[in-house]
């Protein structure tokens, strides 16, 4: 399975002379750790006997930005193709760049370099994970305010390369928000500061070029981001709509209304009936897989029962969808889910829970308590963990994450449904909302038993879905990147801008040795 | 270089219109100048500079991409043309080649209004005052308020990333930016994809902002609105000094409060201008003290804690309350502040012109005081105001003025206060060039980091702009 | 268990987006994504099912691992992934496949079982071998060799509070096999709980001071096999009782706690240790990572043995919050992470609980 290096053994060697200090490991355990991020594509590989099949040549750590430079000017007259990799939790095939790449593993660039309080920044290291800059940042009295759900395996580098966003990203932003410069490497070898501590200055801002680019322009090794009082006081609500599109409206208003709600999440009634579900059961881990068999049969603790319960109801997910629609307004008289969430300064979150509720209730939404809040708040990070046990079960599960403009959002959201149903279980969230749009967050599950004909069906899916997406008006993705599986979509998302990266890609990496093909860019 | 002024001129008659096209002298003249300060006072010491060869008025993208085409094969130098309002020499002509003015006004229509998302697609040209005006009429606003607001056009504001007296709470102008089309230096007409946020790979919007013209021409954009607020509140702090102003202001964000207004600044009572014929002259100490002015928008019971907020941490840092009068007067003149340099400028003798600096928190109060003292050293008058305050820190408006001993070296010393704030703000820690762009004035003066920045910009412009023909001389290019 | 009996916990980590990663001390302390938790558990996964080889190599990444179980404190899918890994060390033993650093293992073992016996005999005061005592102490092998004094510190403490029916146990062992099961033997982990077994039973009490030998004698013995019919307690535990009889004449301002991961996250005792010391320490310092959540030393899972970079690395982690206060003292209740913890510490003092109390008395 792991084909033996030959060669490729020359280039290891030359890539040894040239820097015989760099820490460099071709073993074979890392070059199988190192050849997969979590596109779920490569799960359903992985299902099929393909845990790592295109492993790259080597990993390499470079323990300060100097050295990173060395490893690019090594790249540059070897040829060699260079991959970043913080933490490997993209899903989007990001750090998948085939065999012969060397990956650049920038976790020894883990420090906090420096908090000052007194401007609200901190300076980290690009290497560092997610939840020990936030650690740390709490200590001081700080927080960041970025909390994707990945934050326990991704790193502070894997944000900015692809514009991440966290369950608080109305109150504090995505990280392009955050971000105020970067230290970046570039494709040429050069060590660039994209901007100041205070944000500003001549010029186009580089740190909004270089946030994004996925690693194909740059490499990030520092940055500077704005930093917030830890809250002092949390404020956290449900309510319930009858529909989604009435939600919708309603989170659109409070939106709209001049408030700063820290989390806004309205669940359709696919999502709502789960969420319900593991509300009722009380149950923290509870699955995809319980849920659903546990309405369609009733099912009991047989493991080998829920799969095959499992295996039918996703066999013909169109009948599930349609299924789960008919039984969805009976499911719950307390209608779709809507969570929100203020948080910071006790008066401000006073006074905005007060008028986000009369805003809330004005717009017929049905007040469900502080329980249904604190539940999600408590289990936020839990849903990540259910894939597991749906991979084990021969179920395939992935996410969606598109975004559009009010005006056109429920139009995406029928549209994307429409395309995804005839292939996958599919339910979907609004989260992430803005005064002049919002994010929606498709989680969708298939039959993966045959895992041949569920790569196709897969990848069939993402093809309709997309195109439905760019088709209604919305944006390919919201925060998860575009990697390598939605590159062939590029030229649809932005048209003939896409000239602009082109330029940039030849400007800042004109021997093209950054993580060719992410983004679509050779 | 002989250039074939009559085939071009009928060129760029096919392509915006013959009533569209002109260069006589009343055309060359009006677009010869913007308001770099340097460029009028250089006017009134000698001639008149020369202007562009020709001035176009586009009506649409289409026509502004077969300009740029003949531009290109002709290797002309273009400026995108706004209001002309441009502070740093950004929008005049330079040096001796024949130079096609692009004047974008025409193009000032509001496109699509989606009042569901709250935003407008507007074209370029349309000078701000008009497009607030327009929006306000079906009860919304943009929340972009510069001094050059009446003069300025939206593509004006977005090649420099302008930021208004608003900013703390809308941000700049590239922060209400959604998408922009724009036509590239070969006529390709781009449009950036609109959506609240994206996660596709670089913002290329970017590209286009704050690059004054030298990537391309900015022809609309899709910019977030908000609703008409139906009130306004204020508050005013008198402080002894400025450190503890900015402190509470610094705490103020970092709480939380998205004022409309943050400024600190002098007490504007003490204006001559704005004094009672027969009050007293303002005492030293009187004239040290420092206001903070607030102005905010919103909910009323949201403002009402922010409000209280703000009043907790300025009365604890020494802050006397003044109540919401100064500010609002400060309110009602917000504009003033447009015309206090001519009347500077028409003296012989005078220069004057307004330098801005961003900082952070930690280095504002030392730069702050630096500044002062170093012009007080040589004689020179100075204003500072502390604006576009943002969680990592704000922005000095320093006005500054001084007279020369005869007319050619008035000069002579505007060159040497400009190294000397530029002096200062590098020693200070500070960033130049932060509100009004570069021009053809601020890159020579910034400091290396800023400079290596701007590299980059001539490094793709090369791309683009194989030519060189998109407002060549700016911004370092 | 059998290497096939961790099956589902191995297939459950293989397609997790491997959430617990940012705990693991030795994935941390590389940088490495071969050695985070579901990256060892997914090779071990593709070695069961045969789609890699089994090799030193593939086999290598087992070893990279503390067995601090802090991952499971952030898995939803319960898997406990300590017993699975030194369940794929076993494999690999059964294969020839372990690291050359655990060759001649179990010879090593019972040398050095042999000289820290002589050793403890010639340290320890006769009159701690009464035939007639109910209550054994059981010091471990880290203790006996590098801070015998602790052995000295805890029965002085004992005898303060009237406990002065405390005997040494009259076993031939120093260690209650740990280090076997890390290493995969689970043969001669077996042979070694049924000698141990067999003789502590004689007792009613056994008072062990290495959180480990207690866990393993309470939970692996029983399933090997060897129950002990004597009630086995760690110091701590055993202490906590006469808690209120401890009087210092002397206290300290301020020190950190540290809870070895087998004391805290494997027994459950947190509380005993804190009370303890609050007994001669003013003011009780909190790691960040403290209780279910504490750090590990980097002791364990023979890390320090065969990765002994690894462990510094580990234990300079855990003390970078020390180091950021001007507190002088770590205080901990286990000789392995007293250790570890110690050799990094720089001035800092690392300190076993019984030591300090002895101190202050």
């Amino acid at each position: 399975m792991t084909a033996p290096l030959t060669s490729a053994d020359s280039r290891l060697a030359q890539l040894r002379d040239a820097l015989p200090d760099l820490r460099v490991s071709s073993h074979v355990t890392d070059r199988i750790a190192y050849a997969r991020d979590l596109w779920p594509g490569g799960q359903i590989e992985n299902l099929g006997g393909k845990y790592a099949p295109e492993p790259p040549l080597c990993v390499v750590w470079p323990r300060d930005t100097a050295e990173l430079v060395k490893i690019v000017e090594w790249a540059k007259t070897s040829g060699a193709v260079l991959v970043p990799f913080g933490a490997g939790s993209g899903v989007c095939g990001g750090t998948m760049a085939g065999t012969g790449s060397v990956i650049v593993d920038l976790k020894q660039l883990d420090r906090v370099t420096r908090i000052e309080p007194e401007n609200n920044l901190v300076r980290a290291q690009a290497g560092i994970v997610g939840w020990h800059l936030e650690d740390r940042l709490n200590m001081e009295g700080l927080t960041l305010g970025h909390f994707p759900s990945s934050l326990m395996c991704s790193t502070l580098g894997g944000y900015l390369a692809t514009r991440s966003a966290g369950q608080c990203s109305s109150l504090y932003g995505k990280i392009e928000d955050m971000a105020v410069s970067l230290e970046v490497v570039t494709g040429t070898g050069e060590v660039l500061e994209t901007g100041r501590d205070m944000g500003g200055g001549l010029g186009p801002s580089w740190t909004q070029l270089f946030i994004g680019s996925e690693g194909s322009l740059g490499f990030v090794t520092e940055a500077t981001l704005k930093v917030h009082p830890a809250p002092e006081h949390r404020v956290m609500r449900g309510y319930g709509f009858r529909r989604v599109s009435a939600g919708c409206e309603a989170i659109r208003r409070l939106m709209q209304a001049g408030l700063r709600p820290s989390v806004v999440r309205l669940y359709d009634e696919f999502d709502t009936v789960l969420a319900r579900s593991s509300t009722e059961k009380g149950s923290e881990a509870d699955t995809l897989l319980d849920a659903i068999t546990g309405r369609v049969k009733g099912s009991g603790a047989l493991p080998w029962l829920k799969r095959q319960a499992l295996q039918v109801v996703l066999a013909r997910p169109d009948l599930t969808n349609r299924m789960i629609e008919e039984l969805a307004p009976r499911v719950s008289a307390d209608g779709c889910l809507c969570i929100i969430g203020y948080e910071g300064d006790r008066r401000l979150v006073e006074a905005q829970a007060g008028l986000g509720h009369e805003e809330l209730i004005r717009s017929g939404g049905k007040d469900l308590g502080e329980e249904p809040g604190w539940h999600w708040f408590k289990h936020r990070y839990a849903v990540s963990y259910k894939q597991s046990k749906m991979f084990t079960s021969g179920a395939f599960v992935d996410t969606m994450e598109v975004a559009a403009t009010w005006d056109r959002l429920m139009d995406l959201y029928d549209s994307v449904r429409k395309a995804i149903s005839p292939f996958a279980f599919v339910m979907a969230h609004f989260s992430h909302a803005y005064p002049e749009g919002c994010s929606i967050y498709f989680s969708f599950a298939g039959p993966a038993t045959d895992p041949a004909a569920s790569r196709q069906r897969y990848d069939r899916l993402w093809s309709k879905a997309l195109a439905a997406a760019t088709r209604a008006g919305g944006t390919i993705s919201h925060h998860h990147g575009v990697g390598r599986s939605k590159a062939h979509f590029m030229t649809e998302e932005h048209g003939n801008s896409l000239r602009l990266l082109q330029t940039l890609k030849s400007t800042f990496d004109p021997a093209s040795i950054l993580n060719p093909g992410v983004l679509g860019i050779p | 270089m002989s250039v074939p002024r009559s085939e071009i001129t009928g060129q760029l008659a096919e392509a915006v219109g013959p009533e569209n096209l002109s260069s006589s002298s009343v055309d060359t003249i009006a677009h010869a100048l913007d308001f770099w300060p340097r460029a009028l006072m250089e006017s009134r010491q000698g001639a008149w500079p020369r202007g562009p060869q020709w001035v176009v008025w586009p009506g649409a993208a289409a026509e502004v991409s077969h300009v740029l085409r003949i531009a290109s094969s002709y290797a002309l130098p273009v400026i995108p043309y706004g209001g002309g309002s441009s502070m740093v020499g950004g929008a005049s002509p330079r040096g001796d080649r024949p130079w096609i003015v692009i004047n974008c006004k025409r193009m000032c229509n509001i496109l699509d209004m989606d009042e569901v998302s709250m935003v407008v697609h507007v074209q370029s040209g349309i000078v701000g005052v008009e497009l607030e005006e327009r929006l306000n009429a079906r009860g919304f606003s943009l929340g972009h308020v510069p001094t050059s607001m009446t003069t300025a056009t939206l593509g004006g504001w977005l090649s420099t990333q302008s930021a208004g007296m608003l900013s703390s709470r809308y941000g700049r102008v590239g922060d209400l930016c959604l998408g922009v089309t724009a036509v590239l230096p070969d006529g390709q007409v781009v449009h950036t994809r609109v959506a609240p946020r994206r996660a596709t790979g670089p913002e290329l919007a970017h590209l286009l902002l704050g690059a004054e013209g030298t990537i391309g021409v900015i022809t609309a954009a899709h910019l977030r609105l908000h609703r008409l607020p139906l009130h306004r509140w204020f508050d005013t702090f008198r402080f002894d000094e400025v450190a503890p102003a900015m402190d509470a202001l610094r705490r103020s964000l970092a709480a939380g409060v998205r004022p409309l207004v943050a400024r600190i600044q002098r007490d504007p009572r003490l204006r001559r201008q704005d004094r009672d014929e027969d009050a007293a002259e303002p005492t030293e100490a009187e004239l040290a003290l420092r206001v903070l002015l607030m102005a905010y928008e919103g909910p009323s019971e949201l403002v009402e804690a922010e409000r209280e907020i703000v009043r907790d941490l300025a009365t604890a840092r020494g802050g006397e309350p003044l109540g919401p009068a100064p500010a609002r007067r400060w309110w009602g003149q917000r504009f003033a502040a447009g015309f206090r340099m001519t009347p500077l400028l028409v003296q012989d003798c005078l220069f004057a012109d307004y330098v801005e600096l961003g900082a952070t928190w930690r280095d504002l109060p030392g730069l702050y005081n630096s500044l002062e003292e170093a012009f007080d050293k040589r004689g020179w008058r100075t204003r500072i105001a502390v604006e576009h305050a943002r969680l990592e820190g704000a922005s000095l408006g320093c006005a500054f003025w001084g007279e020369a001993a005869s007319p050619g070296l008035a000069l002579e010393a505007y060159d040497e206060a400009w190294n000397l704030a530029a002096e200062v703000c590098h020693a200070g820690g500070g960033g130049l060039g932060h509100v009004y762009g570069g021009g053809q004035h601020r890159a020579a003066l910034v400091d290396a980091s800023s400079k290596q920045r701007l590299a980059l910009l001539t490094d793709v412009k090369r791309k683009l702009d194989p030519a060189g023909i998109m407002n060549p001389g700016v911004l370092g290019t | 268990m059998s290497f096939d009996e961790y099956k589902k916990a191995l297939e459950l980590c293989t397609y997790c987006p491997k959430l617990c990663r940012h705990t693991c001390p030795v994935g941390n302390a590389e940088r490495r994504e071969a050695v985070i938790p579901q990256a060892k558990m997914a090779m071990a996964n593709l070695v069961r099912k045969g789609q890699v080889d089994l090799t030193t190599e593939t086999a290598s990444v087992f070893y990279h691992c503390n067995g601090c179980g802090l991952c499971g404190e952030y898995c939803e899918h319960d898997v406990d992934v300590t017993p699975a890994l030194f369940a794929a060390r076993a494999e690999a033993v059964d294969k020839g496949m372990d690291l050359p650093s655990m060759k001649q293992f179990t010879e090593r073992f019972y040398a050095r079982n042999e000289s820290l016996f002589r050793e403890l005999h010639h340290t320890i005061e006769e009159r701690f071998f009464v035939e007639e005592a109910q209550v054994a102490y059981f010091p471990s092998c880290d203790t006996v060799e590098h801070s015998p004094r602790v052995m000295q510190d805890t029965l002085k403490v004992l005898e303060s509070v009237g406990v002065d029916y405390v005997a040494l146990h009259d076993g031939e062992y120093i260690c209650a096999g740990y280090p076997f099961w890390a290493a995969g033997l689970m043969s001669e982990l077996s042979f070694l709980a049924k000698e141990i077994a067999s003789k502590l039973s004689n007792y009613k009490k056994v008072i062990c001071d290495c959180p480990a030998c207690v866990w393993m004698m309470r939970f692996l013995y029983p399933q090997l096999g060897a129950p002990i019919s004597a009630e086995v307690l760690h110091v701590v535990e055993f202490m906590d009782n006469y808690a209120r009889r401890i009087e210092v004449s002397s206290t300290v301002p301020e020190a950190f706690y540290h809870d070895p991961c087998y004391l805290g996250r494997w027994l459950g005792v947190f509380d005993a240790p804190r009370r303890l010391m609050g007994r001669g320490v003013r003011e009780i310092r909190e790691f960040t990572w403290n209780r279910e959540r504490s750090y590990c030393c980097g002791g364990g899972g023979l890390v320090s043995d065969n990765l002994p970079d690894v462990a510094a690395k580990i234990a300079q982690r855990r003390l970078e919050e020390v180091l950021r206060t001007d507190v002088p003292m770590v205080v901990s209740a286990c000789a392995t992470c007293e250790l570890n913890l110690g050799r990094q510490s720089g001035s800092v003092e690392v300190v076993n609980l019984m030591t300090l109390l002895a101190r202050l008395l």
